[in-house]
């Protein structure tokens, strides 16, 4: 854990992940990001209003790996939203809980496929091998960032584009892959579906009515 | 799961702040799941407002021309299988040619996401999303360890929506669907229409019992008809089962004929009998043998070698002690190298069965004819065709009271496989799909 304080309004903000290289400010909203130091880029406006349990400060765990949510970002795309929540593991370590349309994701980073990095032929139905496991691909769709919260490994600026693939096997395991569009950047993520009581999270958000 | 942290009276405002006035009547449209509801439709005017790709709402469709009534109240709140459920959707669907409609209900719960509850003829389905894909198995597919059977290939198209949708939804929509079906479940693909990425919802038959205890229906359950394409069969359930017990009673049966000894196959004659090679015509006579009890069947094996010829064959079984006439009968064997067709013919044994001897002692009586030609000079006969082997063995007899037992226990069994077929006969009158075996 590292203290920083805020440039925007100085306040003391505790930051759980050595991985972190942006932060919204949970007082002042101002959006930080790591270069030499940290530096104020702009101001985060409030997230619009969603139901989820999930908030920043919920524990969990996966396969007896305890874990806590850090950060998370907002996604929009042609049909609808999504919530990456950064859930930050011992050692540095870094997930990602996805949320869409009712249905959870834990993914961890993994190295970009090579096949994968002409990555203008990827598109739905086409099949794509990591090691050993081959991986179908369901969509290629155009995201942008609609808002950001906590500390996150890239920055997530509002309307930040990325090219989002996402596929998956039989299995019931699946690998994600984004592209940003301005920088380039490749990330690829691997994963599983979960369900919600599989996580044995606590310290949720209390939800009206439920 | 999380409790309320505000009291009862003040919760629902807090949700109130979602909603909105619809474009087009200006009734409040209210929005159960913000930040997720793509498509909501309005009760008053149904109207159907859609997000945009932007966030802003729009108006999709300004009216519906047919409504359809939910059998539930939209925002209402269920405990259904463990789960508190909030109904948030309603949309009555058809096949393409429109002769054929159906109701899904979209339930939300915010910690285990989305259901869909669907009613077909009375019939119902509790389904969900997977993203596990199953895998081809032929025209069956195979998902978590089970194979499922190709059902229905169609369309579904959108007839009428009502309350809130996670995705963009309108009347006239289009989708391919699939169904398969592995009873009690059922596995679902669709595709909408220009769209590449294929939804696979896995759902389970619920009895129409369990919706009428748990829900708050509005109006009366709708009448059930015919059988649902996953509707468990109570007759299959049983049918394992009552084979099984079936067999058991066949068995001991069985076994009680034997304890009893009424005696399993009994050799009463066997008897190698040396024909006179001289002659074209003889008459040959066995010895006296027993037939130990009434209703007994009598099977009779005879065997001639030969060569190259023919052999006629009258026999006659004959009562000794009275009982009865004597039962004739009549074959010839033959043995060719080269026969009619050009290949060898082999016919040198036969085998003959009578039933029902009354008890008491017999004998046999063949009467042979050879083949006049292959002896124009009254020469011997050749060798190895001057034996007539007979073995005659009695079947150990069934009592008719064990016809009438087998005959009882089947009677049960038998219905209820009538009905299981019948059963699955009904399930598959509706499907477009081979049923396969």
């Amino acid at each position: 854990m590292t203290n920083i304080s805020c440039p925007g309004c100085g306040a003391q903000l505790i930051l759980q992940s050595p991985a972190t290289l942006f932060v919204v400010c949970s007082y002042c909203k101002s959006t930080l990001i790591r270069d030499q130091d940290w530096t104020v880029y702009g101001k985060m406006a409030n997230l619009p209003a969603e139901i989820t349990p999930l908030q920043i400060g919920t524990q969990g765990s996966f396969k007896g790996e305890g874990f806590e949510l850090i950060g998370r970002q907002r996604l929009q795309w042609a049909n609808g939203y999504w919530t990456e929540w950064c859930a930050n593991f011992p050692k540095g370590k870094t997930a990602w809980l996805a949320e869409a349309q009712g249905l959870l994701m834990i993914s961890f980073p993994t190295p970009f496929p090579e096949e994968a990095k002409q990555w203008g032929e990827l598109k739905a139905g086409a099949y794509l091998k990591m090691g050993n496991t081959t991986f179908m691909i369901d969509d290629v769709k155009t995201a942008r960032c609609i808002g950001s919260e906590g500390e996150l490994p890239f920055t997530a600026l509002p309307n930040k584009e990325i090219t989002s693939i996402d596929a998956s096997n039989p299995a019931g395991s699946f690998l994600s892959l984004e592209i940003v569009t301005a920088t380039g950047e490749r990330r690829a993520y691997v994963g599983e579906y979960v369900e919600f009581k599989d996580l044995h999270l606590k310290n949720l958000r209390k939800l009206d009515g439920w | 799961m999380a409790g309320d942290f505000m009291p009862e009276s003040e919760a629902p405002k807090a949700l109130e702040i979602h909603n909105f006035k619809c474009m087009q009547c200006g009734a409040t449209i209210e929005v159960h799941v913000p930040g997720q509801s793509l498509t909501f439709a309005c009760g008053a005017c149904g109207s159907i407002v859609q997000e945009d790709n932007a966030g802003q709402r729009i108006l999709a469709q300004a009216s519906q021309l047919n409504r359809y009534k939910s059998l539930f109240a939209l925002g209402s709140k269920v405990t259904f299988r463990g789960f508190k459920w909030q109904i948030i959707g309603f949309m009555v669907r058809s096949d393409a040619e429109e002769s054929y409609f159906w109701r899904e209900y979209l339930l939300f719960n915010p910690y285990e996401g989305y259901r869909f509850l669907m009613e077909a003829d009375g019939h119902w389905n509790f389904m969900f999303v997977t993203k596990k894909q199953p895998s081809n198995a032929g025209l069956n597919v195979k998902w978590a360890g089970r194979r499922y059977r190709r059902f229905y290939i169609g369309n579904a198209r959108v007839q009428y929506v009502l309350g809130e949708f996670y995705w963009r939804v309108k009347v006239g929509d289009n989708a391919a669907v699939q169904d398969f079906i592995a009873p009690p479940d059922i596995l679902s693909s669709e595709k909408d229409e220009g769209e590449s990425e294929i939804t696979w919802t896995a759902g389970i038959y619920i009895p129409a019992d369990d919706i009428q205890k748990d829900f708050n229906l509005i109006g009366t359950m709708p009448l059930q008809r015919g059988v649902a394409p996953n509707q468990p069969s109570k007759f299959y359930a049983k049918r394992n089962s009552l084979i099984l017990h079936w067999l058991g009673f066949v068995v001991l049966l069985m076994a009680f004929q034997l304890i009893r000894g009424a005696g399993a196959t009994k050799k009463v004659y066997e008897q190698v009998l040396i024909r006179d090679t001289k002659l074209t015509t003889e008459v040959l006579k066995s010895e006296s043998f027993q037939v130990d009890r009434d209703g007994r069947n009598m099977e009779l094996k005879l065997r001639a070698p030969l060569t190259n010829t023919w052999l006629g064959l009258s026999g006659k079984i004959v009562p000794e002690d009275g009982q009865g006439q004597a039962i004739s009968f009549q074959r010839e064997l033959a043995s060719y190298d080269v026969g009619d067709d050009d290949s060898p013919l082999r016919e040198t044994s036969v085998e003959l069965f009578f039933p029902k001897l009354p008890k008491g002692h017999y004998h046999f009586e063949f009467q042979l004819d050879r083949d006049p030609a292959l002896n124009p000079n009254g020469k011997r006969w050749a060798a190895g065709t001057n034996t007539l082997e007979v073995l005659a063995t009695l079947d150990p007899p069934l009592p008719s009271n064990l016809i009438i037992c087998l005959i009882l226990i089947s009677i049960y069994p038998l219905f209820y496989l009538l009905r299981d077929f019948s059963f699955e006969n009904s399930r598959w009158s509706t499907s477009n799909q081979m049923s396969g075996g």
